[in-house]
């Protein structure tokens, strides 16, 4: 009951992410629609990920009625964009990918049977993100009584709440603090990911270097050995590969969609970790070094991840949280990487 | 190039990169190799984390935390059942010795407060968590 619980709360995050591809401008016809469907899961994941971690922070919990208004919303929006533009024709199916897909699901069932018996017993994964995303579950929102409590500061109070609220949406869904079926949400980060790099390169790689490429991914031992952890390392790193694919499709090609497309799974990245501040600030530079000429539009992506990043850094400013471990400025302080490297 | 595909998803006449075959027949290998040496080696991973979780009782899972840093799983459970939800309790414990990043000590505070929420960890409450290393 509560894996179906699970997998209905994500089936509405697929709905919900269905509308921003219209929005984001990477469907702009039905046939586009249905092209880059792929896209859609890690969208919708991301868009109630910031939602709900947005929400969280005025009192505001995010369940089943939240993910139902949102899923209802992107729907309505998807068919009043969408209304009167091609519709898709019908193409003949690419056996490179039925053969894809088919092992993809074969795999993904596979993988399950691991993490939905996974226990809950690394330390970050219960003394940071579970712990959080049960706070978020059983206080309804963040409430600084646990997210800015002297008592609590072990748990990296200042990173950003993405992760744990998504735990939170599950626990609501589940309707139980399950330690153990929350493993089943890094998983399905997995193929959210897996599903929207296809999307994203389908039609610019061919067909047997992609899936070689995303089976290449999916079946790293470390990629299934760190999910299982429940750390926040993986979806962090699977995010931001998304963004920086759609980034380098957009220094490529010039489509707006995809640096739409990287702009949120960047804001997503910041959301996740403090360590993803660098990530995007890496690949900013990188993008201004490499396409200067539309410096403009990297300013208005950039101004649209600090937009969604500064209520939560309000939050940490405004309860004068602290980072134990990681800051920006580490990465560029010699002694500290000295140590970290153990020169 | 510049615009060619707003939202045109037919592949392009040219690749933007072109490799030779000799480049594109080992790039393809290197991509195929590391496929099956992965797919060899999760697969006992797969096997082994569920021969190794799926025999776990529900106080194993609810411990698994506890268990691994080998603590007194007894001692939480008697007094988690003495709390309120967002009851104000304290924990004493000595620091005892020092890990790689922490003290035992704040282990074991840290994972008080995970284990006892919704209950409230505080510095100073009347309600005391007590614990001591065996």
């Amino acid at each position: 009951m509560r894996m179906a619980a699970l997998l209905g709360a994500n089936a509405l995050m697929l709905v919900a992410g269905l509308g921003m591809l219209p929005l984001l401008g990477i469907a702009r016809s039905w046939r586009l629609l249905v092209f880059r469907c792929g896209l859609a899961y890690l969208c919708g994941i991301l868009l109630v990920g910031i939602v709900s971690a947005q929400l969280a922070l005025v009192h505001v919990s995010f369940g089943w009625i939240g993910l139902a208004v949102l899923a209802a919303l992107s729907l309505g929006f998807c068919a009043w964009r969408l209304n009167g533009t091609e519709r898709p024709g019908r193409r003949r199916p690419n056996w490179i990918d039925g053969v894809g897909f088919a092992a993809l699901i074969a795999l993904m069932i596979d993988y399950g049977r691991a993490f939905r018996v996974a226990p809950l017993n690394r330390y970050d994964a219960w003394a940071i993100w579970a712990l959080k995303g049960h706070a978020l579950y059983t206080l309804g929102w963040a409430d600084p009584v646990v997210f800015a409590g002297a008592s609590y500061r072990f748990a990296n109070l200042d990173y950003p709440l993405l992760l744990p609220s998504l735990e939170a949406v599950d626990f609501r869904a589940m309707g139980a603090f399950d330690t153990r079926l929350v493993h089943v949400q890094f998983l399905l980060f997995l193929v959210a990911a897996l599903l929207a790099l296809f999307a994203l390169l389908r039609d610019r790689v061919p067909a047997l270097i992609l899936w070689l490429s995303l089976f290449a991914l999916a079946l790293a031992p470390a990629v299934f050995g760190q999910l299982l952890t429940g750390y926040a390392d993986l979806p962090l790193a699977l995010v931001f590969g998304v963004g920086t694919g759609a980034a380098g499709r957009w220094v490529i090609t010039n489509e707006r969609w995809a640096l739409a497309l990287a702009t949120f799974c960047f804001a997503g990245t910041l959301l996740t970790k403090n360590e993803g501040s660098l990530f995007v600030l890496a690949v900013f530079l990188g993008l201004l070094a490499a396409a200067h000429a539309r410096w403009r539009a990297l300013a208005v992506a950039a101004a649209v991840d600090v937009l969604l990043l500064l209520p939560w850094r309000i939050y940490v400013h405004d309860h004068n949280l602290r980072d134990i471990n990681y800051s920006l400025g580490d990465s560029f302080d010699f002694e500290h990487l000295r140590g970290r490297l153990g020169v | 190039m510049e615009g060619r595909l707003q939202s045109d998803p037919r592949p392009s006449q040219r690749p933007p990169v072109r490799l030779t075959v000799v480049a594109a027949a080992v790039f393809v290998a290197a991509l195929a190799a590391s496929v099956l040496i992965g797919a060899n080696e999760v697969r006992h991973d797969v096997a082994q984390s569920v021969a190794r979780d799926s025999k776990l009782t529900p106080a194993e899972r609810r411990h698994a935390a506890g268990n691994r840093l080998g603590f007194n799983a007894a001692a939480f459970d008697a007094f988690r059942v003495t709390l309120q939800p967002r009851e104000r309790y304290a924990v004493d414990v000595p620091p005892g010795a020092k890990g790689p990043f922490i003290t035992r000590g704040a282990v074991v505070r840290a994972y008080a407060a995970f284990y006892f929420l919704p209950a409230i960890q505080v510095e100073q409450a009347d309600h005391v968590f007590r614990y001591r290393f065996r």
